[in-house]
């Protein structure tokens, strides 16, 4: 039941992480191999379990997003990174060091250099300006007060808050705030970023700029960064990988789309329920195969065949390379039962192509639009499905993902 | 006898507040109705004695602030309540504070150890009131002010016998904080002494090299001396006798030139304009009573014009007290145990059993 | 004399033992104290001459600028010059200043050492439970306790008093700049260790600055203390405005010690309202961004 996600070098690495508060720490470790549960090892021992085995593998240069309900463990498990909270067992490897074993100038060195943090309520401090408080992990380093405000400058411009240097924080906005942390956090140009929770204080809208603000830099920036959140949709805009915590163990950890379709349990259904779906999942994950035939096939007698075995809106016709080129449909094939008259192309239906990487929700107008389903394509351009607009809501309703059995349309 | 509201309140606030009947005027009859049932039932065993006393109203006892000024308000109350049976309630007071609840208010009843010396004009008032008169002279050879020294610092300096010495040796009673002038320890404002040793000081020009600091509290006078004295250093202080500090720390009096009364009348003013070198005036200190009393209770009154003790004794007692660092009531009880020939003068022989029955 | 309990112990002897005891310290080392806290004395004596060489008639425009200088309200340093006026007016201008003096010093060495030992205190949980019951009960120990004990120590007069005035005014500095450094939000703290900072750098960073405005009411509270003690300061000997106090309560004298209360009133009411304002003028930064 132990979920492991494990990589050939990884940036960052957890073994079997476990955190437990109380009482007797040492004393309820045996237990979290055993079958008992967060409640049960509460009871026993009066300690609280905040992970559990928790063994993760993040690459470098890219998002990783760990997710679960407060209460989960994401917070302890990020805390463990740089330290801020020691672990009960287990080891954490920041590249090749060992971060439990190192002594307290050793681990002042992987705060002030390697790993830097973005707090959820921001951290700042409110009797410093914008600029000492980006310039404060420099400050820290020992870089001298003019050193460190100059290259604070450059985060601050990179942010965007250029001209609010002098500003205290509490006259910012909260975006503005974050974006004060985040500058700080890329102050030190550490190239492991924490970000816990960083924008769920945020408005919706604010949010939405700040996490295309934090893509937009990751493309320059490539930095290793983990990224906490309690929101599905955000994990999924964000996040290359994302690992679900639950009890403090690793429920699942995978793709965006790999965790929507295929949720590990119900801890992670639940999860999935209410997310936006249509801003992950590709067109290729909901199209259905659709009956197809080269213009040489064609016949009456056939595509009746197919449509009805299938259970297809329509039946696609498609070029040598295996490209549409038109679409007969199941309705107007009952009216005219003449093979020449279907060989007419002025006769068969024009087809709306989507490439099978587009999200749905992008493919949404044109399957809206058309009357039989919408081609998916990949990037030959051969035709790999097709969607309609059943199959749409479906595949964004999340009813156990596509089927290809499910009941004709009426 | 008809008792008054405030003299019943040793019944009412103390038996019915508890229960609710604080209400004056409930209070009030209650109280009455108590007191006349009271009486009834008890009226065998009690009888003798509350004729003795003469009153049932509670006798308030000035309990001075200084420590034979307390033991004298605990041997008071002892001889009133186990020999006389009266209820007494002690008032802890300080001499110009009860001089002037004396002029204003009647009370307290009785001040065993009244140093009228000191308030000579308050004094004056109150005798001419009439609210007050002199039952007895508490202690045979009266109350002796003075400045005084301790006796290693007379044998050291035998150039400093008298108050007008001081002037000259300043350099004595310099303190550290103030290099450049000698000290001049004075008590507290509230005593009368006090006053008589500011002007005392301005009428010998001590201004010049002496300053006078005044203590703020006995308790601080008290300590400065103690303070002086485990050191061994040089003080002259403002004190009298008899006390427990005298002997204890063995002061020596300064001597003065003798009491002029016209003089002396001046210092003893806090405005005195002319203040002139003289002796102090041997105190007079006196047990000073509420002339109702003679009415209501003859027999306590008997007692309290009989009330006097040698100094030498009560030097002793507190000297006793003071070094087992006894309390006010030990200390009394201590008197009654060893100075029997004294105390039984005070009262006829039934009281002076049951005294000493009550003293185990 | 009925005793309800029993006689275990000679307590007497115990008394006499523990009082014998006191005296040779007393005798050993009075004067070794009494030079030592000469130098707080001269503090304390320059402080106040100071105060009496500045004519009245610059002091009073000059704290009336201070006070709008904290508070930027007209009415403060009207008020002020309306109180300290008066003060002058009611004969109290050299025992007021005497007071302040008192005051300002005792304040000052409440500083020096409270704050440091609430610092402590915050970064021990053990300290901490030491330092409580000793705080409650300097806090709760009659005054005159150990009072007298420091005259025989330090020997009557300003020393003593201003020590007594500082234990009994430090508790709540002590107290509170615990409390204030405690509190600080835990995230900023954290925020402040994530990037490297160590227990000093977070201390002088983070913890200080935001705890200033509880520190500020520990001082306001240390100060109205201070003040309050002045009437039983001026009882070993500490002069000022209590001993006019003490002068009129023990003469009877009812109008002089009214006017003298008044003037600690006074002096109480700008202290206070200074210590305040500044208190809000430091705390301006820190209201929002710390949720």
């Amino acid at each position: 039941m132990e979920v492991q996600a494990q990589v050939t070098d990884p940036k960052i690495r957890t073994e079997r992480v476990s955190k437990l508060f109380g009482p007797d720490p040492q004393a309820a470790l045996p237990l979290l191999d055993t079958d008992a549960s967060k409640a049960e090892i509460m009871e026993k021992t009066g300690n609280v379990v905040g992970l559990r085995n928790v063994t993760l593998d993040i690459v470098g240069g890219s998002i990783f997003v760990v997710m679960g309900l407060s209460g989960s463990g994401k917070s302890t498990l990020i805390r463990h990174i740089n330290r801020l909270i020691e672990p009960t067992a287990g080891r954490i490897l920041v590249e090749d060091t060992d971060v439990v074993s190192l002594s307290q100038t050793e681990l002042r060195d992987l705060r002030l250099h390697r790993v830097s943090m973005v707090f959820q309520n921001f951290g700042l401090l409110p009797n410093k300006t914008v600029l000492d408080n980006v310039a404060l992990g420099l400050r820290f380093a020992g870089a001298s007060n003019a050193r460190a405000r100059e290259l604070a400058m450059e985060q601050i411009e990179r942010v965007g808050l250029k001209g609010f240097e002098k500003q205290y924080p509490r006259q910012l906005s909260g975006g503005m705030q974050q974006r004060v942390g985040l500058a700080r956090a890329l102050a030190t140009d550490a190239e492991i970023l924490l970000m816990d929770e960083a924008f769920s204080a945020l408005d919706p809208l604010i949010r939405h700029d700040m996490q295309s603000q934090l893509l937009e830099l990751q493309t320059d920036l490539k930095k290793t960064i983990v990224f906490i959140t309690h929101d599905l949709d955000e994990a999924l805009r964000i996040g290359g990988r994302i690992a679900i915590l639950n009890d403090g163990s690793l429920s699942q950890c995978g793709t965006g789309e790999e965790i929507l379709l295929h949720p590990a349990d119900d801890y992670v259904k639940r999860f999935v329920r209410n997310v936006d779906r249509a801003r992950v999942i590709t067109t290729a994950a909901a199209a259905r195969t659709v009956p197809m035939m080269t213009s040489a096939e064609i016949s009456a007698d056939k595509i009746a065949r197919l449509l009805s075995a299938e259970d297809a809106q329509a039946a696609f016709i498609v070029d040598d390379e295996g490209r549409p080129t038109g679409a007969i449909s199941a309705a107007s094939i009952a009216h005219h039962a003449d093979d020449g008259y279907w060989r007419d192309s002025k006769h068969v239906l024009p087809v709306t192509r989507v490439s099978s990487d587009t999200i749905l929700a992008d493919a949404l107008t044109d399957v809206a639009a058309s009357e039989i389903p919408v081609a998916v394509v990949d990037e030959s351009g051969r035709l790999i499905g097709a969607i309609s607009r059943r199959g749409l809501l479906e595949a964004m309703a999340g009813t156990d993902g596509p089927s290809y059995t499910a009941a004709p349309e009426v | 006898m008809v008792p008054t509201a405030g003299d019943l309140s040793f019944l009412g606030r103390g038996t019915f507040s508890a229960e609710g009947y604080m209400e004056l005027f409930n209070g009030r009859l209650l109280a009455v109705g108590i007191l006349i049932a009271v009486a009834g039932v008890m009226a065998a065993p009690t009888a003798v004695k509350a004729a003795k006393c003469g009153t049932n109203d509670t006798l308030t006892v000035a309990q001075m602030n200084w420590f034979s000024g307390g033991v004298m308000a605990f041997v008071t109350q002892k001889v009133l309540e186990k020999g006389y049976g009266c209820k007494v309630q002690l008032q802890p007071a300080d001499t110009v504070p009860t001089a002037s609840t004396m002029l204003t208010r009647g009370r307290p009843d009785i001040a065993p150890e009244m140093w009228v010396s000191l308030i000579p004009d308050i004094w004056e008032r109150i005798e001419k009131s009439g609210k007050y008169f002199v039952a007895s002279q508490l202690y045979e050879d009266g109350g002796v002010l003075g400045w005084w020294v301790p006796d290693y610092v007379a044998k050291e300096h035998p150039e400093l016998k008298s108050i007008s010495d001081l002037k000259d040796n300043w350099k004595l009673f310099a303190e550290p904080g103030q290099p450049n002038k000698g000290r001049l320890y004075n008590g507290p404002p509230g005593w009368g002494g006090s006053v008589v040793t500011a002007n005392l000081f301005k009428a010998l020009g001590l201004g010049e090299t002496f300053e006078l600091f005044s203590a703020g509290s006995g308790a601080n006078l008290q300590a400065a001396i103690a303070r002086k004295v485990a050191q061994k250093k040089p003080i002259v202080t403002f004190y009298w006798e008899p006390t427990a500090v005298i002997s204890r720390y063995r002061l020596v009096r300064l001597q003065t030139p003798p009491y002029d009364a016209q003089k002396y009348a001046c210092l003893s003013k806090p405005d005195c304009a002319n203040s002139q070198v003289t002796g102090w005036q041997t105190t007079k200190i006196e047990v000073a009573v509420a002339t109702p009393l003679k009415k209501s209770a003859p027999a306590v009154v008997e007692f309290l014009s009989k009330m006097q003790i040698p100094n030498d004794a009560m030097n002793k007692v507190l000297a006793w007290g003071d070094s087992n660092t006894a309390s006010l009531q030990d200390t009394a009880h201590y008197f009654f145990k060893t100075h029997p020939n004294v105390w039984t003068q005070w009262v006829p022989a039934d009281a002076a059993k049951a005294i000493k029955a009550s003293l185990k | 004399m009925a005793d309800n309990f029993p006689d275990l112990i000679d307590m007497r002897a115990v008394r006499s033992g523990i009082d014998s005891w006191f005296n040779g310290i007393v005798s050993t080392y009075g004067q070794a104290l009494e030079t030592a806290f000469l130098p707080v004395l001269r503090l304390l004596n320059g402080i106040e001459a100071f105060l009496l060489w500045v004519p009245w008639f610059v002091l009073i425009p000059v704290i009336a600028f201070i006070s709008f200088a904290a508070t930027r309200d007209w009415r403060m340093p009207v008020a002020v010059i309306v109180m300290l006026f008066l003060t002058g007016l009611l004969g109290l201008w050299e025992p007021a200043m005497a007071t302040v003096a008192l005051m300002l010093t005792a304040t000052l060495f409440a500083i020096v050492t409270g704050i440091p030992l609430g610092i402590l205190m915050s970064f021990s949980n053990r300290l901490q439970a030491v330092m409580l019951p000793v705080l409650d009960v300097m806090q709760t120990m009659p005054i005159f306790v150990y009072l007298i004990p420091f005259v025989m120590l330090f020997g009557p007069g300003k020393i003593p008093a201003l020590l007594a005035t500082i234990v009994f005014s430090v508790p709540p500095l002590i107290r509170l700049t615990n409390l204030g450094i405690r509190e600080v939000n835990p995230e900023v703290i954290e925020a402040v260790t994530a990037f490297g900072a160590t227990p000093m750098q977070k201390l002088f960073a983070a913890q200080l600055p935001l705890a200033t405005p509880t520190i500020m009411a520990g001082i306001n509270q240390t100060t109205m203390m201070a003040l309050s003690m002045v009437v039983i300061a001026s009882m070993i000997g500490a002069g000022g405005l209590g001993y006019e106090v003490l002068q009129g309560i023990q003469r009877l004298d009812v109008s002089r010690g009214l006017f003298a209360g008044l003037g600690i009133v006074f002096l109480a009411i700008i202290f206070d309202r200074l210590v305040q304002a500044y208190g809000k003028r430091v705390q301006q930064h820190l209201d929002a961004g710390n949720t």
